[in-house]
Order: C-alpha cells, then sequence, then structure tokens
C-alpha cells in the first residue's frame, strides 16, 4: 500500500474486526484478521488496542484455553458507536475521493 | 534469541512502566507467542524486532502520544519514532528517542511516589476517627491508670516518710530521756543512770532507723521515679509508631 494513515482508521479497523466475533476475540487473532486488510507488523496492535481499552470502546476477559488463560478482546457499547461513527466518516471520506479518482468532483 | 530470552528482556525492560500496564503488556507477549505456536516463534521474534523496541513502543504508547506519530506505509503501520532507517537522521532520531524515553521514566516514579500521599491521609483520617470514637473509653481510663500510678508513689514516698519521721521521733524522744536524767542526779544515781541508759538506747535506734530510712528512701525512690517516666516513654513512643505505621 502506497497510502499512509493515521490511528484514526486503524482504530475503526481494529473495532471491527474485533466487533465481528459475538463472544470476543483474542490478540494473535485480531492481528491476523487486520493482516488481511492491512501489512502491520506483530508488534503494532497492541498499543492500539490497549488504548481502545483504556477509552471504553475494548473491554477484557480472561478465558480459559489450552490449560491456560487466554485474554479476549469484546467491543463495549460505546466501541458500537464509535465504530458507527468511524463507518460514516469513512463512507463519506472514501466517496468523495473515488469520485475525485473517477472523473471530476460531484458536490 | 528465543521466546524465553525475548521475555525475559523485555520483563527487564518494563520494570519501571505501573505493575498492571506490566502485566497487562506481558500477558498480551505471552498470549501471542502461544498462539502463534512454535512453528512461528521465530518469525514473530523477528518481526518484534527486539525487546527493546517493544520496551520503547509500550513506554510511549501509554503517554498517549502515538497518535501524531503512527502512520501507515507501503511496508505497513509504523511508529516514526521507533523505526530504524539506514539513514543519515537515525542517530538524531535516536538520541531524542532515549530523550523520550528517559522523560517519560521520570514521570512514572513521580506518579509512584504520589500514591502514598493520599493513602497518609486516608490513616490520619482514620485515627482522627478512632480517636473520636475511642475517647470515651480513653479518657476515663488513662485518668484511671494516671490516678493508680500517681497513689503508688504517694505510697511509697508516704511510708518512708512516716517511718523516717518514728525513727526522728524516737531519737528525739531519747534525747528528751536524756535530758530528763540530768535532775535525777541530784535524787537516785541508778535511776539517772537507767533514764540515761534508755535515752541514749532510744537515740541509737531512733538513728538507725532515720538514716536507714534515708538511705533506702535514696536508693530505692529515684529507680522507681526513672521506672516510670520510662514505662511512659515506652507507651507514648509505641503510640507513635504506631500511628506512623
Amino acid at each position: 500500500m502506497v497510502f499512509n494513515t493515521g490511528a484514526a482508521l486503524l482504530d475503526a479497523i481494529v473495532l471491527a474486526v474485533v466487533s465481528r466475533e459475538q463472544q470476543g476475540t483474542y490478540g494473535y487473532k485480531i492481528t491476523q484478521d487486520v493482516r488481511k486488510a492491512l501489512d502491520v507488523s506483530e508488534s503494532t496492535l497492541y498499543p492500539v488496542l490497549r488504548r481502545l481499552q483504556k477509552d471504553e470502546c475494548l473491554e477484557v476477559y480472561d478465558m480459559q484455553y489450552d490449560g491456560r488463560n487466554r485474554r479476549y478482546y469484546k467491543v463495549t457499547e460505546k466501541g458500537m458507536a464509535q465504530l458507527n461513527l468511524y463507518r460514516v466518516e469513512w463512507n463519506n471520506y472514501s466517496r468523495k475521493i473515488s469520485a475525485l479518482f473517477d472523473g471530476g468532483a460531484t458536490e | 534469541m528465543n521466546r524465553l530470552e525475548f521475555m525475559t528482556e523485555l520483563t527487564a525492560l518494563l520494570q519501571d512502566m505501573p505493575a498492571e500496564e506490566r502485566e497487562e503488556a506481558l500477558q498480551y507477549y505471552n498470549d501471542y507467542f502461544e498462539d502463534a505456536g512454535i512453528d512461528r516463534e521465530s518469525d514473530v521474534i523477528k518481526e518484534l524486532e527486539s525487546p527493546k523496541k517493544v520496551a520503547d513502543m509500550l513506554h510511549a504508547g501509554l503517554e498517549g502520544q502515538n497518535e501524531e506519530n503512527c502512520e501507515y506505509r507501503e511496508t505497513g503501520y509504523a511508529d516514526t519514532r521507533f523505526e530504524n532507517h539506514d539513514h543519515l537522521a537515525t542517530r538524531e532520531m535516536k538520541k531524542n528517542d532515549s530523550e523520550h524515553a528517559y522523560h517519560y521514566a521520570n514521570e512514572y516514579t513521580e506518579v509512584a511516589e504520589k500514591k502514598p500521599w493520599t493513602n497518609k491521609w486516608l490513616k490520619i483520617i482514620l485515627i482522627i476517627l478512632i480517636i473520636c470514637i475511642g475517647a470515651p473509653v480513653l479518657i476515663p481510663l488513662t485518668i484511671g491508670i494516671l490516678g493508680l500510678i500517681f497513689g503508688i508513689i504517694a505510697a511509697v514516698v508516704l511510708t518512708a516518710a512516716g517511718i523516717l519521721i518514728a525513727g526522728i521521733a524516737i531519737a528525739v524522744s531519747g534525747l528528751i530521756i536524756l535530758i530528763a536524767a540530768v535532775p535525777k542526779l541530784f535524787g537516785s544515781i541508778p535511776a539517772a543512770f537507767a533514764y540515761a541508759g534508755i535515752g541514749f538506747i532510744m537515740i541509737a535506734i531512733g538513728a538507725v532507723i532515720t538514716a536507714f530510712t534515708w538511705w533506702v528512701a535514696w536508693k530505692i525512690i529515684p529507680p522507681i521515679f526513672r521506672g516510670i517516666v520510662n514505662l511512659c516513654k515506652r507507651i507514648f513512643s509505641g503510640n507513635r509508631k504506631g500511628a506512623q505505621v
């Protein structure tokens, strides 16, 4: 990808990925899912997850898996509201950019 | 470097973080290694680059300053402050990084040091509460104990004084009998000698009692006082220690 993007879009993508799992999902899987869209490195998602958790967009819980505690992330109501906001913003933004690319501004 | 070495070094580098943040981060990376599996262990380590880089990123991430510095490149998401370019500016950037890290570390210790301050106030409030609740019991009890101590001191001192006065009285009566013996010299000489003898014996007994009591009082009373003072000191200093814990 040739475009550089700020943290807001990464927040949005992480929220979207986590929100797809009703029961919540865990760090490694989130990274692998985000990587389907973006080439993020293994280490970089933790600060994002931690920040979203502190902003109460994500909640965490531990669950037994394979004889150990695995930390799961789940989107909160506030997180869903934030994700919807991002979704609307992204639609507006991408529509305008696409319109510009595909032949003249429409507005 | 294997997973164990990586996690050990990372743990060491996160020592200056608040315990909760450290635990969270270590749990995340532990989970990450577990879920990646042994097959991908070396890939993960290669991508994480080094414990130092992860630790720097975590330190900066905690400050919430990632947003202005991170972005996507064609190579993926990156934090501009923690990149390793083979670039002329690399040295300058590294210098800034370590300054940042130092700065953050300082702020953390400040936060950690401030915490007990609130506890201290809580303790003071608690002590005031205890005093308010305990006062109806403590004040009469203190007065009672002081009364008891005063009573014991008075008893010892007055007993000593009594014996002393008795001794002096015996000696004085002996002296009076001796004086009374002088006129008898002109009547019955044996009676005069008997009077004088009794007088001398009484003076001797009185003097012995007075001297002995005086000596005992000097030997015994000061240590008793010293003992009481020490006891009081221990009670009060003990109380003060209790308040500081």
